[in-house]
């Protein structure tokens, strides 16, 4: 027969160890494996080119 | 009747040690299962780095021109007095007085057809005076920008021809019109309409263009 003793510790040590296991996953998930990132906006400037044309036709002058 | 009591009292004892066996058993694989898996995960991810992770994200900004202003050949009315001759685009359409163009030109379309918001800088490549070479007081080279589509220019700084007509700005850098050019389809135009007011004395003449520099940078 088994102690009531012998249970009680191993259930005990059951839920240390799931416990630990926890602590462990987040611990390192939080510290370790999500690191900071640093963001850098790389921008890329851009140019483009209009153009306004005429044709001017000579004229005579108005005020002679 | 209190020796079978025991006996099964026993037999449930007996079935809890088993279950708590287990149970170690269990907590004992996903402790060591954990902590292996977050030691390959942890060198496939970081290398062990423990820093920081640089990204850079490439913003592309794309200023596109989709039309000029092209008027036809014409001559100031000085058979009946007029000096000079006023060109001017109004959006799709346009007006000529004193003079007879086809009033057939438009504005100017600026489109940012990149992937963020942008800065609008406009520059001309001459003033009147290089434009005509005419009589100063009857000759100018003015510029009115507005939006094409709604929005398209948020934060829009008159600082010399945001809606309304002022002289064309030929300094290296041009004006900065936007500080927000947006870039989402239908709010991504605006216009740029031009007023010539060509002298009759003009000293260029036959074909004549001037070049506009449209600058997209940094948005802001």
């Amino acid at each position: 027969m088994v102690s009531e003793k012998l249970i009680i510790v191993l259930i005990i040590v059951a839920i240390i160890l799931s416990v630990v296991s926890v602590a462990v996953t987040l611990s390192a998930v939080n510290t370790k494996m999500i690191p900071k990132i640093q963001l850098k906006e790389n921008v890329i400037p851009d140019e483009d080119k209009g153009q306004v044309s005429l044709i001017i036709i000579p004229s005579e002058n108005p005020l002679k | 009747m209190k020796i079978q009591s025991n006996k099964k009292e026993s037999k449930i004892n007996n079935i809890i040690a088993v279950l708590a066996i287990v149970v170690v058993a269990v907590a004992l694989f996903n402790f060591v299962t954990t902590i292996i898996k977050i030691s390959d995960f942890n060198e496939q991810i970081t290398g062990f780095a423990s820093g920081y992770v640089n990204l850079t994200i490439n913003t592309l900004i794309t200023i596109n021109i989709s039309r000029n202003t092209q008027w036809g050949g014409g001559m100031v009315n000085t058979t009946e007095g007029a000096t000079n001759a006023s060109l001017t685009t109004i959006q799709e359409s346009a007006s000529v007085i004193r003079g007879n163009w086809t009033a057939g030109a438009k504005a100017i379309v600026i489109q940012n057809l990149g992937n963020v918001n942008a800065s609008l800088f406009i520059t001309a490549g001459k003033d009147a005076a290089g434009f005509f070479g005419g009589t100063p007081g009857d000759q100018s080279y003015k510029w009115n920008i507005t939006n094409k589509e709604a929005g398209s220019c948020l934060n829009a700084t008159d600082v010399g021809g945001w809606n309304r007509w002022a002289d064309v700005n030929i300094t290296t850098g041009g004006t900065k019109f936007c500080s927000q050019f947006g870039y989402v389809a239908g709010q991504n135009e605006v216009y740029l309409d031009t007023q010539l007011v060509v002298p009759y004395d003009a000293k260029n003449t036959s074909v004549q263009t001037d070049t506009i520099t449209i600058t997209g940078n940094t948005a802001g």
